[in-house]
C-alpha cells in the first residue's frame, strides 16, 4: 500500500468525482452533496488519518495483533490482521435499505425453519432436498442436537450480500454459527461518527444506535427463563475475532467469559466469581459449534466448557445461536440451500445465493489512503446484521462494507479494507422495545477477569518503578555526563546496581553481568535493556489488560493503545529521557484512571492489591540495593557521594524525592530516607502503606488468611532493616501466592482422557 | 439357540497427579434389538460421581455422562450388563448391489434419513483420499450383478484373509490409510475398513461396537476379564434390513455377538471418553472385559 499524495492521484480522484463514471442513479453510492463532501479531495488524507488513530486507539487496527506473551507464559496466538477504515462509506438510500431489510428478515426466518426441519421433523431430508449424506458428512451437522427444540435456533444472523453490476442483489453467504462482526459495525460507526462529524450530522444518517438493545431483547428471548442473565461466550483472546467481541461486550454491558470462567454443575452453566459461583440462563456464543463442548463427539481442542451440551439438553442453558445452527454454513449443504428455503417457504424470495462466484459485482469509490488495491473504486461485499426475539426481526439499518482486492473470493476479501455503512433518511421507525429488566451480575467478577486485572496492575506498577528508576539515571548522565565515570566508575556500577534491582534481573536476560567491561558502557548498555525490560512488561499490562476492556473505561483503552506505540522504541532500545517521560505520563494516566474511573468493588480492589504489593516488592528491591550494595574499593567521601547519589535515585524512583526535600530541607540521608519509604504511613508510596492497603483489601474480601498474613508484614516493620527487608519480602510473596490460590485457583484446559484402547 | 451372558466392561484411569474434577461419557449398555433383549444393566463410576445424567444419542444408543468433582487420582468406569441373544437366521437378499445403491440415491421418507446418514465420509473413514484403494478391494467381491448379501459375505472373508489381526498393531488412532499399506490392524480397523469399502461404491454401512464371546482353547478354562470389546460392519439391503457381518472373524453373527451401539464410525460410540481438569500428567489405563455365558 502506496499513500497517494499529489499529482495524477488528484486528477484520477477528480476524474470520478465528477461523476460520469458512474451512472447517477447507482445504488451504493452518495449523490449530491453528501457525494461533494464525502469525495472531497482535499479532506481525503486528513480523513484517513484520523479513522487510522481512532481505530488504533481502540485497540482494533494494531494493538491486538503485536500482544506478547501472557503472565502465565502462554503466547498469545493473534490470527486476524490489522484493517483500516474506509472514510468514504458506502451509501443506502433508505428504499433500497427497506428492500434489503425485508429481503434479509425473510431470509432469517426462512432459515430459522430451515434449521428447525433439519434437527426437527426433518422433512427436508426425507424428501431428498437436504440429503442426509451431505449432513452426515460435516461436523457442522450436531448429530446431537437431533431432536433438540431451542426456543429459537438463529437468535443473531449476519448475511454477506453484493450488488452485482446488472444490479441484482445477491447472498454471498450466510452466517448463521456464532455470525461475526457485529462489534466491527459498531466500531467503525464510532470510528466514522467522529471522522465525518459533520456529514453524517447534514444528512440524516440513520442511528445504529438502539440495535444493542434489539440484541439484548433477542438475546435475552434466547430462553424461557424470565429475567436471564447472559453472558458473551468468547474464545478469549486467541480467537481470531476477538476484538469484535471485546467492543460488543462492552457496547451490550455483559460479561465477556470464556471457557475456563464457566462450569456445569447439576445441569446448569455458572459463572466463577470471586463471590462463587452464579448461574446463567444465555450464553451469547461467539464460539463456533464444534468447539464448545470438549466431551462432545468429534469436538475441537479444548476450549469450550466440558459438560455445556448436557445442561443445555436439559433445559438448564440456552445457547444463542443454538448448538448445530452453523449447519447452514457447512460446505456440503450451502448447495442444497436455496432448494431447502423455497421448500420451507413456498414463496418467491427477494434475495437468492450468488450461483457464480465470479460475477461482476457493482464498484464503490474507495479513498486513495485507505490502501485499497484499486485506488478510485473497488468492488464492496456488505454484511448485514440481524436479530430476532420471537415477535420481530430487527436489521441493523447499517452493516459493514468489505472491499475487495481484484480476484478476491467475495467470501474471503484479502483487502483489509472496511467501509462504515449509512443508511439515509428518517423513514426507519425507531423502535423503543419493552426495556429489559436490569438483572445483572452485579458486583460480580469472574475470576480470570480479576485474574488479568491483578497481573495488569502488577505489571504496571513494576513498569513504572523501572521507567522512574531509568529516567532518574538517565537524566543524571544527560545533565551530569561526567557523572558516569565519578570515582573510576563507582557511580556507574552502583547505578547498575539499581537497574539490576529494579529490573529483577533474576528472571531476565536483557541485564547480564559484565565483567571486566568499562562501567560506563555497561552502565549505558543496561540502560537500554532496562528499555527492553520495561517493554516486556508493557506487553503483559496489554495482554491482560486487552482481556478485561470491560472494566476499564474507554480513556484507559487509548492509553493502553499509545503504550503499545511507546513500547515499539522501547523494543528498539531507544531509551532516553524523553521517552521514559513519555511512558511516565501514559502510566500515570492509567494509575489515574483507574483510581478514578473504576468503581470501589471487587474489580478494583482485585487489581489494586495487585499494585500495592508489587509497589511493597519494588519498595523493598530498591532500597536493599541502596543499602546493601558493595561498594568495591571506595572509602570516605567517595563512598558516602556514592551513597547519597543512590538515594537520591531510590527516593526519585518512589516519587519521593520532592516530599523528602520538603521535610528534610537537606542533603539526602540514609536513614531519613529509610524512615521515609519504608514506615512513614503518609507516604503513598512507603512499604507500610501498601502493606496498610493490603490488609485492608483482605479485610473488605472478607479473607482471613490475608489479614493474617498483612498483619504479619506490618510486623516485620519493627525490625531492624537489615533483618525487615527480607522478612517482608517472604510474607509480601506468601502473600502473592495466596491472592492467587484463593482467589484465582482457575482450572487448567480440560485434558483429554485417552481413549479406551480396546481389541479383538 | 438363544444365548444368555453376562458381561463386564470395566475401564480404569489411574493419573500422574490428583484431577481437581472429571467429565466421563460412557457408551456401553446394550442396546435392544429384535433378536437381542437386554435384562439388568448399569454403568457405575467409581469413586461414586458427584452428578449423573442418561440420554439416548441420535442413533439410539443410550449414553451415560457422568461428573466427579473431587480430587481424585483414579477412576473406574464399569458397565455391567446382562443379555440374551437369539440365534439370527442367515438372511437372504439376492438383490444385485447395483440395484440397492440405484435405490438409496432415489430414498424418500424414512429410508433417506436412516440409511442416507451412512453412506458419507466420517471422522475415521476417509473416503476422500482412499475411495481408489477401497475400491479395488470392494470390487473383487461386488461384482457385477452379484447379490448384496452374498458380495458383502465374501467381502467379509476377502478382508478376513488378506488382513492379519494384529494387537500390537492398531492403536485407536491408527488412520485407515496405515491400515491399507499394513495389511494389518485390529478390529475396530477391519470394521472402518469393511465400511468404507462399502460407502465407497454408494453402501449405506454402519460400525456396530459390542463384544463377542470367546471360547478358550480345548481343553482349558475361560480367563475371567481376558476379553475384549469388538466391532463389526452392517449394511442395508433392502430384504433384510441392516445384515451384521463381522470381518475381523471372517463370518456373519449368529449369536455370539453382544450389540452395545451404532453410528457412522467409532466417534460417535467411543464406549468411554471424557475430559479431566488438573495438572498435565501421565495417564494409565487399563481395561479388561469379560463376556460370560450363563
Amino acid at each position: 500500500m502506496s499513500p497517494v499524495a499529489t499529482g495524477s492521484a488528484h486528477r484520477e480522484w477528480d476524474g470520478w468525482a465528477g461523476g460520469d463514471a458512474m451512472s447517477a442513479g447507482a445504488p451504493l453510492q452518495p449523490h449530491g452533496a453528501l457525494r461533494m463532501a464525502l469525495l472531497d479531495p482535499d479532506r481525503q488524507a486528513e480523513r484517513q488519518a484520523r479513522a487510522d488513530r481512532l481505530l488504533e486507539a481502540d485497540g482494533a487496527g494494531h494493538l491486538v495483533h503485536d500482544l506478547p506473551v501472557r503472565s502465565d507464559g502462554r503466547a498469545a496466538a493473534i490470527e486476524s490482521r490489522p484493517w483500516r477504515v474506509d472514510p468514504i462509506p458506502v451509501v443506502l438510500d433508505s428504499a433500497t435499505f427497506r428492500w434489503l431489510s425485508l429481503a434479509v428478515a425473510e431470509r432469517m426466518e426462512a432459515l430459522e425453519a430451515v434449521i428447525a426441519d433439519l434437527y426437527g421433523e426433518r422433512r427436508l431430508v426425507r424428501d431428498r432436498l437436504v440429503p442426509a449424506e451431505a449432513l452426515a458428512a460435516t461436523d457442522r451437522y450436531r448429530v446431537n442436537a437431533v431432536g433438540s427444540r431451542p426456543q429459537r435456533w438463529l437468535s443473531t444472523y449476519a448475511v454477506d450480500v453484493a450488488l452485482r453490476a446488472d444490479g441484482v442483489w445477491q447472498v454471498v453467504q450466510d452466517l448463521t454459527d456464532a455470525p461475526p462482526g457485529i462489534g466491527y459495525a459498531l466500531l467503525d460507526r464510532s470510528v466514522m461518527s467522529r471522522v465525518v462529524p459533520e456529514v453524517m450530522a447534514a444528512n440524516e444518517v440513520a442511528s445504529i444506535a438502539r440495535y444493542t438493545g434489539a440484541m439484548r431483547r433477542a438475546l435475552a428471548a434466547a430462553t424461557g427463563v424470565d429475567s436471564p442473565r447472559i453472558v458473551l461466550f468468547s474464545g478469549g483472546l486467541d480467537h481470531p475475532s476477538y476484538i469484535d467481541h471485546s467492543y460488543l461486550a462492552v457496547q451490550l454491558g455483559v460479561h465477556l467469559v470464556e471457557g475456563a470462567d464457566l462450569v456445569v454443575r447439576q445441569r446448569r452453566v455458572w459463572l466463577r466469581t470471586l463471590d462463587g459461583l452464579e448461574p446463567v440462563d444465555v450464553l451469547y456464543r461467539r464460539l463456533e459449534d464444534p468447539t464448545v463442548d470438549p466431551l462432545e463427539v468429534a469436538a475441537h481442542g479444548s476450549v469450550g466448557v466440558p459438560g455445556l451440551l448436557q445442561a443445555v439438553r436439559s433445559g438448564g442453558v440456552a445457547l444463542a445461536n443454538a448448538h448445530g445452527a452453523g449447519v447452514i454454513e457447512a460446505a456440503e449443504v450451502i448447495s442444497y440451500v436455496e432448494a431447502a428455503i423455497a421448500h420451507v417457504r413456498p414463496v418467491e424470495q427477494s434475495l437468492a445465493l450468488m450461483s457464480d462466484g465470479r460475477a461482476t459485482l457493482a464498484r464503490v469509490p474507495v479513498a486513495p489512503q485507505s490502501g485499497a488495491p484499486d485506488a478510485i473504486d473497488a468492488p464492496v461485499v456488505l454484511r448485514l446484521f440481524a436479530v430476532n426475539d420471537g415477535v420481530t426481526v430487527s436489521v441493523l439499518p447499517g452493516g459493514t462494507g468489505r472491499v475487495l482486492a481484484p480476484g478476491d473470493d467475495p467470501r474471503r476479501p484479502t483487502a483489509c479494507v472496511a467501509k462504515d455503512v449509512w443508511v439515509l433518511g428518517r423513514t426507519i421507525a425507531p423502535t423503543f422495545g419493552p426495556r429489559l429488566p436490569q438483572v445483572d451480575f452485579g458486583r460480580s467478577l469472574p475470576t480470570r477477569a480479576a485474574d488479568a486485572l491483578y497481573w495488569t496492575n502488577r505489571s504496571a506498577e513494576r513498569a513504572e518503578a523501572m521507567a522512574r528508576v531509568g529516567r532518574v539515571v538517565a537524566s543524571r548522565i544527560e545533565q551530569d555526563p561526567g557523572l558516569a565515570a565519578l570515582h573510576g566508575g563507582g557511580w556507574s556500577r552502583r547505578m547498575t546496581d539499581v537497574l539490576h534491582a529494579v529490573g529483577r534481573t533474576t528472571d531476565h536476560a536483557h541485564l547480564s553481568d559484565h565483567v571486566g567491561e568499562d562501567p560506563t558502557d555497561g552502565l549505558l548498555r543496561d540502560l537500554a535493556g532496562l528499555g527492553a525490560l520495561v517493554a516486556d512488561e508493557i506487553g503483559v499490562l496489554l495482554t491482560e489488560g486487552t482481556t478485561v476492556r470491560e472494566y476499564l473505561s474507554v480513556t484507559t483503552g487509548r492509553v493502553l493503545a499509545h503504550l503499545a506505540t511507546l513500547r515499539t522504541g522501547l523494543r528498539r532500545g531507544e531509551v532516553d529521557v524523553d521517552a521514559l517521560d513519555a511512558v511516565l505520563a501514559d502510566f500515570a494516566a492509567f494509575a489515574g484512571l483507574w483510581h478514578e474511573s473504576i468503581v470501589r468493588g471487587p474489580a478494583w480492589r482485585i487489581g489494586d492489591t495487585g499494585r500495592r504489593l508489587e509497589r511493597a516488592l519494588v519498595v523493598i528491591d530498591l532500597v536493599e540495593s541502596a543499602v546493601g550494595g558493595p561498594r568495591g574499593e571506595l572509602r570516605g567521601d567517595a563512598a558516602r557521594e556514592i551513597d547519597a547519589a543512590a538515594i537520591e535515585v531510590l527516593l526519585a524512583a518512589n516519587e519521593s524525592l520532592v516530599a523528602y526535600r520538603r521535610r528534610h530541607r537537606s542533603d539526602v540521608e540514609l536513614d531519613a530516607a529509610i524512615a521515609l519509604l519504608v514506615h512513614d504511613d503518609t507516604n503513598p508510596r512507603s512499604l507500610s502503606t501498601a502493606i496498610e492497603r493490603l490488609r485492608r483489601h483482605a479485610e473488605a474480601g472478607e479473607w482471613a488468611a490475608g489479614v493474617a498474613l498483612a498483619d504479619r508484614a506490618r510486623e516485620t516493620l519493627a525490625l531492624p532493616l537489615d533483618e525487615l527487608l527480607p522478612a517482608a519480602r517472604t510474607v509480601i510473596d506468601e502473600f502473592g501466592s495466596a491472592v492467587v490460590a484463593r482467589w484465582f485457583s482457575s482450572p487448567v484446559s480440560p485434558i483429554l482422557m485417552r481413549p479406551t484402547e480396546d481389541v479383538t | 439357540m438363544t444365548r444368555r451372558y453376562r458381561v463386564v466392561h470395566r475401564t480404569a484411569y489411574t493419573y500422574g497427579a490428583a484431577m481437581t474434577d472429571g467429565y466421563t461419557v460412557a457408551c456401553l449398555v446394550p442396546r435392544p434389538t429384535p433378536w437381542q433383549r437386554v435384562g439388568e444393566a448399569s454403568v457405575r463410576l467409581d469413586p461414586l460421581p458427584s452428578e449423573a445424567d442418561s440420554f439416548l444419542d441420535a442413533f439410539g444408543n443410550l449414553v451415560n455422562q457422568f461428573g466427579l468433582h473431587e480430587l481424585h487420582r483414579a477412576v473406574t468406569i464399569t458397565g455391567e450388563s446382562t443379555v440374551e441373544v437369539d440365534e439370527r437366521p442367515v438372511p437372504v437378499d439376492p438383490t444385485a448391489w447395483e440395484a440397492v445403491v440405484a435405490q438409496l440415491d432415489a430414498a424418500r421418507d424414512a429410508l433417506a434419513v436412516d440409511a442416507g446418514f451412512f453412506r458419507s465420509p466420517s471422522t475415521f473413514v476417509d473416503l476422500a483420499d482412499l475411495g481408489v484403494a477401497l475400491r479395488s478391494i470392494v470390487e473383487r467381491s461386488f461384482t457385477p450383478g452379484r447379490g448384496i448379501v452374498e458380495s458383502a459375505a465374501a467381502l467379509c472373508t476377502d478382508i478376513h484373509e488378506s488382513f492379519e489381526f494384529d494387537p500390537g498393531f492398531s492403536d485407536l488412532s491408527t488412520p485407515l490409510h496405515r491400515v491399507l499399506a499394513a495389511r494389518r490392524g485390529v478390529c475396530q480397523d477391519f470394521a472402518h475398513l469393511a465400511v468404507g469399502c462399502l460407502r465407497s461404491i454408494g453402501l449405506a454401512a454402519r460400525y456396530v461396537s459390542g463384544y463377542i464371546e470367546t471360547l478358550p482353547p480345548p481343553g482349558q478354562p475361560r480367563l475371567v476379564g481376558a476379553d475384549a470389546s469388538h466391532a463389526w460392519c452392517s449394511v442395508w439391503t433392502p430384504r433384510e434390513g441392516w445384515v451384521d457381518f463381522d470381518p475381523t472373524n471372517g463370518h456373519l453373527p449368529v449369536n455370539q455377538h453382544v450389540t452395545v451401539a451404532w453410528g457412522r464410525d467409532y466417534a460417535d460410540v467411543t464406549p468411554v471418553r471424557g475430559v479431566v481438569i488438573g495438572p498435565s500428567t501421565s495417564q494409565h489405563l487399563d481395561v479388561s472385559v469379560d463376556v460370560a455365558p450363563v
